[in-house]
């Protein structure tokens, strides 16, 4: 088994690049938290920058949510790696299977190379990580605005993210690699030349009962919150679970929702034959789209959340200050800029992770295409077509994942912020909710930049197939 | 061949090799029975790129958790030198004729002495001098090691190779006969086609 695994990673290592940056991305947000945390304990203590243990308390909790969402994220761009990675190897896994290897012993092996990326991604997030907060450190320490306090910064809770890569990476390699159980090994017996399409499996009927229940019950409750907000601001106390509830039904159904507006996009970029040929490739494998998509909208829908929450609150709220001490409101609103910033580098590590799980998604598809490259290649497809038919495919994955967080985030900040303040005797009622236009402009400009690099690499790779060589039999 | 290798489960009747009734066999029986009863030989070699020759020929073994023997490594060696590619044994399929790499395959087939080896069309991507060769060696060598092969071809140069001839048309057998000469299978398949 380990033999196995090691040959894999010896020969095709390549493939789980992605995996490996996604591990040590995730260990270096983990390192940087535990070194930031020590660090502003340490200040708290000598310096006079933070008195507050209340900041450092809301700075962990914080760190903790958004650490959490990036490991969640981590693992579903890695269990579709491997997914995709499985669709490649069917058929070496159907020889090794004719050959009388058992399925488990080949999901162990791959459950190896997962846990090898995973180390070599945690202690090299580490690493860097470490690295990276002492030169920060440093840098505050000489521009004045922390006192110089030797900081210990080794400590035992570091095994952490090396750890958090292992596990995550060896979990997700396991789940994605489930399908191997149905890899027959008919398959290597060479009657079929492509191997047969390995289909989603259904979701469990009861599971998605329950997924369909956390979608409804959430919006429920956070509409139900937002209505006890209008008078009092414990509703957040009822919206806040109903949002997170509601959105994790979202996530867990992305099957349900994704492929369909997948296939509105189609219809978007037009009706030449690589359009409509690119739209059949983003719906050839939905539950794959859906998941290279969804960390997208994870990431989308927390930016847009809090930039409109946050606006919103600014343009309520900004009258209202006029009126109340100048100094106190400056105050106020410097907080929440800051508090704004540090967010947007938390949630910036989701975003990273699952750009990169596109981009690979992409890539690793249209290199398992080749043949059918070839093919449209010896039927008078020219390079160009191919290159817009992957492009548009690429368009079509990061709009979808784009728009729907764009959608998602500006209803769950308005009903936040609507939540929080809306019982201020000062507002009193119901506002519409404040989009900047950057925002808008700036997520469809990342997605379009997005789609144009992820598709840069599969396009040029496949352009240089040639039709001869990709109909021979291998 | 599929139902025959207990890949494919049969919708009547029953399948035996040896003393084993393989029809309700359940997964990890049947996985244990083709690592150490039974041996493949393909049209496409499907050998793994990965490996050198005698890798690929003590894959079995490896799949079976455990290294071969000095008795299992001598014979692979032997089976290697009489199938003519004793000197290739470091290098990669890539680096090997068509020829060479089903005498590959046949080594691989027959590393673990299974019971019965299936070929299906193993001379399907051969051009016909390295099929005669390829024929040539697996006869001689299943005569010479009493090891029962089950070849299924359409080629009836590659059939007149065998002690019995069934003929299947459309699933069904039509006709078995003892060894015969390519012309005699020959004019059968044609008589077969003008029946029909």
């Amino acid at each position: 088994m380990i033999a196995l695994a090691f040959r894999e990673l010896w020969h095709g290592g390549r493939q789980h690049t992605s995996s490996l940056l996604v591990a040590f991305i995730t260990s270096v947000f983990a390192t940087m938290m535990i070194e930031m945390d020590i660090v502003l304990r340490v200040q708290s203590i000598g310096g006079q920058f933070i008195q507050h243990g209340y900041v450092v308390a809301l700075l962990d909790v914080l760190d903790l949510l958004f650490f959490f969402i990036a490991v969640f994220v981590a693992c579903i761009v890695t269990a579709n790696t491997f997914g995709i990675i499985m669709a490649g190897r069917a058929k070496h896994i159907a020889l090794m299977r004719l050959l009388g290897a058992s399925a488990s012993t080949l999901r162990g092996a791959i459950a190896i190379e997962g846990a090898v990326v995973g180390l070599v991604g945690g202690v090299l997030g580490l690493i860097v990580g470490l690295l990276v907060a002492q030169i920060t450190y440093g840098a505050l320490v000489s521009s004045g605005t922390f006192v110089n306090v030797s900081i210990d910064t080794l400590s035992p809770l570091l095994v952490a993210p090396v750890l958090v890569g292992v596990i995550s990476t060896t979990g997700a390699a396991w789940f994605g690699s489930r399908k191997i159980l149905n890899v027959s090994p008919i398959e290597a017996t060479g009657a079929t030349q492509e191997p047969k399409a390995v289909t989603a499996s259904e979701m469990p009927r009861r599971l998605r009962t329950l997924v369909i229940a956390a979608f409804v019950g959430g919006i429920v409750l956070l509409i139900a919150g937002v209505a006890v907000g209008l008078k009092s601001p414990l509703g957040l106390l009822i919206a806040a679970p109903g949002g997170a509830l509601s959105f994790v039904g979202f996530v867990l159904g992305s099957s349900f929702f994704i492929p369909a507006m997948l296939r509105a996009a189609g219809r978007l970029t037009g009706r030449s034959t690589p359009s409509v040929l690119a739209s059949a490739n983003a719906l050839r494998y939905p539950a794959r789209s859906s998941r290279s998509t969804i960390g997208l909208v994870i990431g989308v829908t927390l930016v847009t959340m809090f930039t409109v929450a946050g606006q919103s609150f600014l343009a309520e709220s900004g009258p209202v200050a006029a009126g109340a001490e100048a100094a106190d409101a400056a105050g106020d609103q410097a907080f929440l800029q800051l508090t704004m910033g540090i967010l947007a580098v938390l949630i910036g590590f989701s975003l990273v992770i699952a750009a990169i799980g596109l981009v690979n998604s992409l890539s690793l598809s249209v290199i398992q295409r080749r043949r059918e490259i070839g093919l449209l290649r010896a039927l008078g497809f020219t390079k160009r077509q191919v290159r817009t038919m992957i492009l548009a495919e690429s368009i079509q994955l990061t709009i979808v994942g784009g728009a729907t967080g764009l959608v998602l985030g500006v209803f769950y900040g308005w009903a936040g912020v609507l939540t929080a303040i809306a019982s201020d005797h000062h507002i009193g009622g119901l506002f519409l909710p404040t989009i900047p236009p950057w925002i808008i402009i700036s997520i469809i400009a990342g997605a379009i930049i997005l789609a144009v690099v992820a598709s840069a690499v599969p396009a040029r790779s496949a352009v240089r197939v040639s039709p001869v060589r990709a109909l021979a039999i291998e | 061949m599929h139902v025959f290798a207990g890949l494919d489960t049969a919708t009547s009747g029953r399948v035996s090799i040896g003393d084993t009734d393989i029809t309700h066999l359940e997964d990890n029986a049947l996985t244990l029975l083709r690592r150490r009863s039974l041996g493949f030989v393909f049209q496409a070699f499907n050998l793994v790129p990965t490996l050198s020759v005698l890798g690929n020929v003590t894959l079995p073994f490896e799949l079976d958790g455990r290294k071969p023997s000095v008795a299992e490594l001598a014979w692979v060696r032997l089976l290697l030198n009489r199938l003519g590619i004793g000197t290739l044994e470091a290098r990669r399929p890539h680096e090997l004729s068509g020829g060479q790499q089903q005498r590959v395959a046949i080594a691989r087939a027959l590393a673990m002495r299974p019971q019965l080896i299936f070929a299906d069309e193993p001379t399907g991507n051969l051009d016909s001098r390295s099929s005669r060769e390829v024929l040539g060696l697996l006869g001689d060598l299943t005569r010479e090691f009493q090891q029962t092969v089950v070849l299924v071809t359409h080629d009836p140069v590659a059939a007149s190779h065998a002690d019995r001839v069934i003929f299947i048309a459309d699933g069904r057998v039509v006709q078995d006969v003892a060894k015969s000469d390519a012309k005699t299978l020959s004019d059968i398949i044609l008589s077969l086609e003008v029946a029909a």
